[in-house]
C-alpha cells in the first residue's frame, strides 16, 4: 500500500506539472507570492518593524500553507476519486496518504531552499534538530487530520463548508503573522493546545537567533506530542467506525 | 477454491449523506461460484448487478449475511480506472494496473504485452489527453484483461473500439472463458451470456434467480 501511495503521489506531481507552463516552479513561486503579499501588508502598510520579521512570517506561512493545502486536497481525496473508491479494494487511508505525500514532497523541496536562505542570513543554532522533529510531527498531524476530514466529508458533505471556516480560524490561532509572545499571557495556555502553533514557534526558536519565545523547546515539544497523539487516536476511531459506511454513501 | 454468498443483503444510502434513507439494493442473495466456472448475471438497469460484483470483490461489505471467499486474487475489471489524462498511456498502465489490485512488479512484467494488445504503438508515450476515445478504450481494455486474476469480475466492458479491435477483444475474452480462470460476467447481452456461461442468474428487485 505504501509503494502504491508513493507512486501515485509521484505521478500526481508529474500530472500537475504537465498542466502548467511554469511547471514545478509554482511549488516555489506560490509560497513566495504569499509571503511577499503578507510582508507588504504587515511590514510596509501596518509598519511592523520587528527584527527578522520576514523570517518570522516566512516560517509561519510555509508551515501553515503546508497544512491548509494538504487538508484541502485530502478533503477531495475520496469524494473526488469516487470511481476508484467504489471500484477498487484500495484502502481509503492509502488514498489520503498519496494526496498528503505529494504535498509533502513539494514542501520538503521548498523547506530545503528556505533553510538554505536562513543559513545564508544567520548562523544555524544548535537547536536545528528540532526541525526534523517538527517535520515528522506536522506530517503526522496533517495525515491524521486529513484522514478525519476525508472520511467525514463524504458522510456529511456540508462539513466541506465548515472546513474552510476552521482553516481560516487556524490561520489566526497558529501565530502565522505574529510570535506567540504577542498573545496575552492568560491565553497562552490555550494557544499552545494548537499543534500548528507549537510547530511554527519551535521552528522560529530553532532557526532565528535571539528569537524571544514565551515557551521553551521542551514545553512546546511536550504539548505537540500530546496534541498529535490525541488527533491520532481520534482519527483511528473515526476511520474504524466509518470506513465501511463511506463506500456506501459515496 | 470458491466464493459463496450466504443470505447476503446490501443497503446503500440514497443520496450522498449518512443521514439519508437507505435503499435495499440486494436482498437475501445466496450463491456459490466454484473455480473454473463462468457465471453470467443479467438484469435491467438498476437491478443491482454492479453492486453484486462490488460485494464479490470485497469493496462493499454486506449489510446482512456472510461472504466466504477462498480466491486469492479477485479483480473487478473496470475500464479507465484511475486514468489521468495529463499523463502518458505508459504511466497510466502502472497506475490503473496497481489500482485494479496488482503489484508494481506484476504490472511492469506485462506492460509490453498491454501495449502490444492495445496497438497504440508510439502513441503510448503521449499524454492521454491527445488520445481519441477509441484509443483510450483500447488501452483500458488491454489493462483490464491482460492482468488476469483467479476470479475476474467483468461489468459490461466487452467489445470496445472499432470493429477489428472489437473482435480482438472477443477472442481474448473467449480465451479467458476457456481457461481455468473463474469469470463472473454482468451484461445486458443475453445471447452472449447464454453462449459463454455455465450458469446464468437474473437479478430483479434485489433478488437473484437461477434461470438455468
Amino acid at each position: 500500500m505504501l509503494s502504491m501511495s508513493i507512486l501515485r503521489a509521484l505521478y500526481s506531481l508529474k500530472s500537475e506539472n504537465n498542466r502548467t507552463l511554469l511547471s514545478f516552479f509554482w511549488w516555489f513561486l506560490a509560497p513566495t507570492i504569499d509571503i511577499a503579499v503578507l510582508y507588504f501588508v504587515f511590514s510596509i502598510l501596518l509598519g511592523n518593524k520587528t527584527e527578522g520579521f520576514l523570517f518570522v512570517l516566512s516560517i509561519g506561512v510555509l508551515y501553515f500553507n503546508w497544512f491548509s493545502t494538504s487538508v484541502n486536497n485530502a478533503a477531495n481525496a475520496l469524494v473526488g476519486q469516487r470511481h476508484i473508491v467504489i471500484n477498487t479494494n484500495i484502502s481509503l487511508y492509502s488514498l489520503v496518504l498519496s494526496s498528503n505525500l505529494s504535498d509533502l514532497i513539494k514542501q520538503l523541496l521548498v523547506l530545503f531552499v528556505f533553510l538554505f536562505l536562513v543559513a545564508w542570513q544567520y548562523n544555524l543554532s544548535g537547536s536545528i534538530w528540532v526541525l526534523g522533529i517538527t517535520l515528522i510531527a506536522e506530517f503526522t498531524f496533517i495525515y491524521f487530520f486529513s484522514l478525519i476530514v476525508a472520511i467525514i466529508i463524504p458522510l456529511i458533505p456540508d462539513l466541506r463548508l465548515i472546513l474552510n471556516v476552521i482553516i481560516q480560524l487556524m490561520v489566526f490561532s497558529s501565530g502565522v503573522f505574529f510570535s506567540a509572545g504577542n498573545v496575552p499571557v492568560e491565553y497562552q495556555k490555550f494557544f499552545f493546545y494548537n499543534p500548528l502553533a507549537n510547530i511554527i514557534e519551535l521552528n522560529r526558536i530553532a532557526l532565528i537567533p535571539n528569537y524571544v519565545s514565551s515557551v521553551s523547546i521542551s514545553e512546546a515539544l511536550l504539548s505537540l506530542a500530546l496534541s498529535v497523539t490525541c488527533i491520532l487516536f481520534l482519527s483511528c476511531l473515526i476511520y474504524k467506525s466509518f470506513k465501511v459506511k463511506v463506500r456506501k454513501v459515496i | 477454491m470458491s466464493i459463496s454468498l450466504v443470505n447476503v443483503s446490501l443497503e446503500l444510502y440514497q443520496t450522498g449523506s449518512v443521514f439519508s434513507p437507505k435503499v435495499k439494493i440486494l436482498d437475501d442473495i445466496t450463491m456459490t461460484v466454484n473455480k473454473g466456472e463462468n457465471i453470467g448475471i443479467i438484469g435491467h438497469n438498476g437491478a443491482g448487478k454492479s453492486s453484486l460484483l462490488r460485494l464479490l470483490a470485497g469493496i462493499y461489505k454486506p449489510s446482512i449475511g456472510v461472504i466466504n471467499n477462498k480466491f486469492q486474487h479477485v479483480s473487478l475489471a473496470t475500464l479507465e480506472l484511475g486514468f489521468d489524462y495529463n499523463l502518458t498511456g505508459y504511466d497510466n498502465i502502472v497506475i490503473s494496473g496497481m489500482l485494479i489490485g496488482f503489484k508494481y512488479s506484476e504490472v511492469i512484467k506485462v506492460r509490453e504485452e498491454i501495449i502490444g494488445f492495445s496497438e497504440l504503438g508510439k502513441a503510448i508515450q503521449l499524454p492521454m489527453k491527445t488520445y481519441s476515445s477509441g484509443m483510450s478504450a483500447r488501452l483500458a481494455f488491454a489493462i483490464a484483461f491482460t492482468l488476469e486474476a483467479d476470479l475476474m469480475l467483468v461489468d459490461e466492458v466487452l467489445g470496445v473500439g472499432d470493429q477489428e479491435f472489437k473482435s480482438k477483444c472477443e477472442n481474448k475474452f473467449r480465451e479467458m472463458l476457456e481457461s481455468d480462470k473463474t469469470l463472473i460476467i454482468v451484461s445486458h447481452d443475453h445471447d452472449m451470456i447464454s453462449r459463454c456461461c455455465d450458469k446464468i442468474f437474473r437479478l430483479g428487485q434485489g433478488k437473484l434467480i437461477n434461470v438455468n
